[in-house]
């Protein structure tokens, strides 16, 4: 899926911000969302390719329990959202990955289910990682409540009142996820399954269910797009839900939620430590996203001049982030300091955007210009901004972000090479003392329980004996002390292979090493075992690629967040204005 | 026999490489032959069992010949990994193992480490295959090795071929897997899970205790 637009010319290679200034934990902790973050991309390709979404099933009772299935007819392929929803006492619902019980269950199906199919689901469904799943679940996911917002809808609705626009454009949602799982888990589909190759699957499923669609799934290739794909539809079933439970509590009474207020309400999810190893562990991924959003600014930034349809539409989205800003409130302190600092900077740079600055010689460095001495939140969301209006120039770039490549080694290079390539990129992984307790702090691990990546202090916990391979800068630095050692005996025409031969201790580091020399936004720069590092900041850079917004950290290594708020609804799809234009929306 | 998926399948793989002392980028590199074994529906799990129950220390190879590694006793994921890159750096042009604890696995490590060079592997008398572009190519001993390649009974070479042999892409099988071994495979990846404590418990987050709001 390359073409064109993937490839840098010299000049822009040149204008790449270097690695070295965007792999930085404290910016990768301050991106927006963009035009190349996948649900945008997503949506963009299922109004692009006529997607229908109906009502299959909707067998739930008054008080919003029981199933529905959803079907989407998309690229020739027909899937399908099974969901599941259950009566949860309060004292059971926490959004955290130790829970066993949710208000809902969800499964993105291969297809439509029959009956058979759907008790299946309803078996294993609701319990989540405890049930086992076929090639034809494509994504597995489950969602609380947001409680008081969700009772405040039914009750207003069933009064026959909308509910107040301020309590929706707060929360943003009526239900948050707690997982999203994809890509082979608990035996699900493996992505590359649907995402390209179909010819593999699972032959007992023959004819089992209706809507076999084994063909034409390529609407899924991008990264995370089943996944994202799946939380549009749950957020579509959220809506129904509430319109549902209204109409049964107030009869004729009820009415149905607004349309625009409907519009603003999307999906709210509950990511913590789970999510970030996965930028460490996906190095050449990681890469590719960096790459393409920074080869987006490069280009964007050398456009010699702004159209008038640009410039007016640059000065109506500037002004939506600051509405949006506005509308941007969390209980965290700190956060929220961050963000009124923001707004302060961004009605500053509003003030400044004169039509003198859009109608001179190359607007959009001249905007970043503008932001260049401001925080980094503000550089990044200039950054969104500029791209926000240059779709036509960057959007090919999202065919660009996937990866089939893997971290690699090459055995046959000089091992007087990897030296020198050890000491020029990685710099800040040999600047790191690692004698200093505080550099070594925290270890990353698995726990028993639940499987899930947790963080431990390692002067107070036990079991940093077992901890996971993401110590990449004191590994890097550890090799390249034993490779100089190796070195000043052997022959200088020595080769990596005869290095690992004798110190195979040192092969991953050699491999990263070597993948960042062609995938230079491969590496964190940043030691992740240091007391200082916030993993929040890693949650962030990936959920920005995904599109999240409003984010709201709970800690240093867990978030809340919005999805697919101001998003066109199932039935506004084909109009491809609205299916392009949510960035950072407002309500009203 | 259970089907698991290939992201379970090399995950699991990878952690279980971890828990018995493997190097992680070799735990990683055993996952992905592993996976590719079990979509040309061999037991790949087997494979990758019988090399985690040996994952530790170093063994050097003899050099009996010019462009000949050789091993008295090899461990696929390590010295097999080991004689494949140092073929694929061009220092020798075959590697000979007296005795190796899973054969496919070395064919599997072959496709996955160096795509875009040619192998050729006989074991014994009744195993041989043939890799290029990341794929396999399993042939009985009618067709014989292009190579000229002869071994004893236990014994195994691989070498790399001067050309990159014709082998067409094939569609690949979902993962048929022993339970047996699907169970002793999540018991070794069990080995790098760190017990639950209070601590750690109140300090996983992920969100609230409890969460109506």
């Amino acid at each position: 899926m390359r073409d064109l637009s993937c490839q840098l010319d010299p000049v822009e290679s040149a204008r790449l911000r270097p690695p070295a200034e965007v792999m930085r934990l404290s910016r990768m902790g301050s991106f927006f969302p963009t035009r190349l973050s996948f649900m945008r991309v997503l949506l963009r390709s299922l109004s692009a390719g006529e997607a229908k979404i109906s009502r299959a099933v909707w067998e739930i009772d008054k008080n919003g329990w029981g199933r529905a299935v959803y079907r989407l007819d998309y690229n020739a392929a027909v899937y399908s959202l099974v969901a599941f929803s259950n009566q949860l006492a309060d004292s059971a619902r926490t959004d955290r990955v130790i829970a066993t019980a949710w208000d809902a269950t969800f499964v993105l199906y291969d297809g439509v289910p029959d009956r058979a199919e759907l008790d299946r689901l309803q078996a294993a469904a609701p319990h989540q990682e405890k049930g086992r799943y076929g090639p034809r679940d494509l994504v597995l996911s489950r969602a609380n409540k947001s409680v008081r917002l969700f009772e405040e809808l039914v009750s207003a609705l069933a009064e026959g009142r909308q509910p107040e626009a301020g309590l929706i454009a707060r929360t943003g949602y009526l239900m948050r996820t707690t997982a999203v799982y994809g890509n082979g888990k608990f035996g699900i589909c493996d992505r590359e399954q649907f995402a390209g190759d179909s010819s593999a699957g699972d032959p007992s499923a023959g004819d089992q269910a209706a809507g076999d669609s084994s063909a034409g799934r390529d609407g899924f290739a991008r990264p995370f797009a089943a996944e994202m794909m799946a939380v549009y539809l749950i957020r579509h079933f959220t809506h129904d839900l509430v319109d549902h439970i209204a109409a049964a509590r107030g009869g004729k009474k009820a009415i149905r939620l607004d349309r625009e207020l409907r519009r603003h309400l999307g999906i709210g999810n509950s990511t913590g430590l789970g999510m970030a190893p996965f930028l460490v562990t996906h190095p050449v991924l990681l890469n590719n996203w960096m790459l393409a959003r920074e080869t987006a600014w490069a280009r964007v930034r050398g456009l010699a001049e702004a159209s008038p349809e640009q410039q007016q539409r640059l000065q109506e989205l500037a002004s939506r982030a600051g509405g949006h800003l506005a509308e941007w409130q969390v209980p965290d302190e700190a956060a929220q300091t961050r963000i009124q600092n923001l707004r302060a900077e961004w009605a500053a740079v509003q003030a400044s955007l004169s039509a003198d600055l859009l109608n001179g010689p190359y607007p959009f460095a001249a905007l970043a210009g503008l932001a260049a001495d401001r925080s980094q939140e503000c550089q990044e969301l200039m950054l969104a901004l500029c791209l926000e209006v240059n779709g036509e120039a960057i959007d090919g770039l999202a065919d660009c972000m996937d990866s089939s490549q893997e971290a690699r080694l090459n055995p046959a290079a000089r091992a007087a090479d990897l030296l020198a390539e050890t000491r020029q990129q990685f710099g800040w992984a040999l600047a790191v003392d690692f004698s200093q307790p505080d550099a070594i702090q925290h270890f990353w691990y698995v726990s028993a329980a639940k499987l899930e990546p947790r963080l431990g202090n390692r002067h107070l916990e036990a079991g940093s004996e077992l901890e996971t391979p993401l110590d990449i800068a004191r590994r890097v630095q550890a090799m390249e002390a034993a490779l100089a050692g190796w070195l000043e005996t052997a022959p200088p025409d020595k080769l990596v292979a005869e290095f690992l031969l004798a110190f195979p201790q040192h092969r991953l580091a050699v491999q990263r090493v070597q993948t960042n020399g062609w995938a230079p936004y491969s590496e964190i720069q940043d030691n992740l075992l240091d007391a200082s590092c916030l993993p929040v900041d890693m949650l962030r850079c990936k959920l920005s690629f995904f599109g999240a917004s409003k984010f709201d950290p709970k800690s240093d290594r867990w978030t809340r967040i919005t999805m697919y708020q101001g998003a066109p609804l199932a039935d506004e799809l084909a109009d491809a204005r609205l299916a392009d234009d949510w960035w950072l929306p407002v309500l009203g | 026999m259970m089907i698991v998926s290939a992201s379970e399948c090399r995950d699991m793989i990878t952690k279980a490489g971890r828990g018995v002392g493997l190097e992680a980028s070799r735990a990683a590199d055993l996952a992905a032959a592993c996976c590719l074994l079990c979509a040309f529906g061999r037991q790949g799990c087997q494979a990758a069992l019988a090399c985690l129950a040996d994952a530790e220390g170093l063994r050097l190879p003899e050099s009996p010949a010019a462009g000949q590694l050789f091993w008295p006793q090899g461990r696929a994921a390590l010295e097999g990994g080991q004689a494949i890159e140092m073929i694929q750096a061009g220092l020798a042009q075959s590697a000979g193992f007296g005795q190796l604890d899973a054969p496919p696995m070395l064919l599997g490590l072959a496709a996955i480490l160096a795509p875009e060079t040619g192998f050729e592997m006989l074991a014994g008398k009744t195993l041989q295959g043939r890799t290029a572009n990341g794929w396999i190519d399993w042939f009985g001993p009618e067709n014989g090795p292009e190579s000229g390649l002869e071994c004893a009974r236990d014994s195994v070479w691989l070498r790399r071929l001067d050309r990159l042999p014709d082998i067409a892409a094939r569609p690949l099988l979902p993962f048929s897997v022993d339970p047996q071994d699907w169970q002793a495979v999540c018991q070794l990846a069990a080995l790098t899970y760190v017990p639950e404590s209070e601590t750690s418990r109140a300090r996983g987050a992920g969100a609230g205790q409890i969460d109506n709001d």
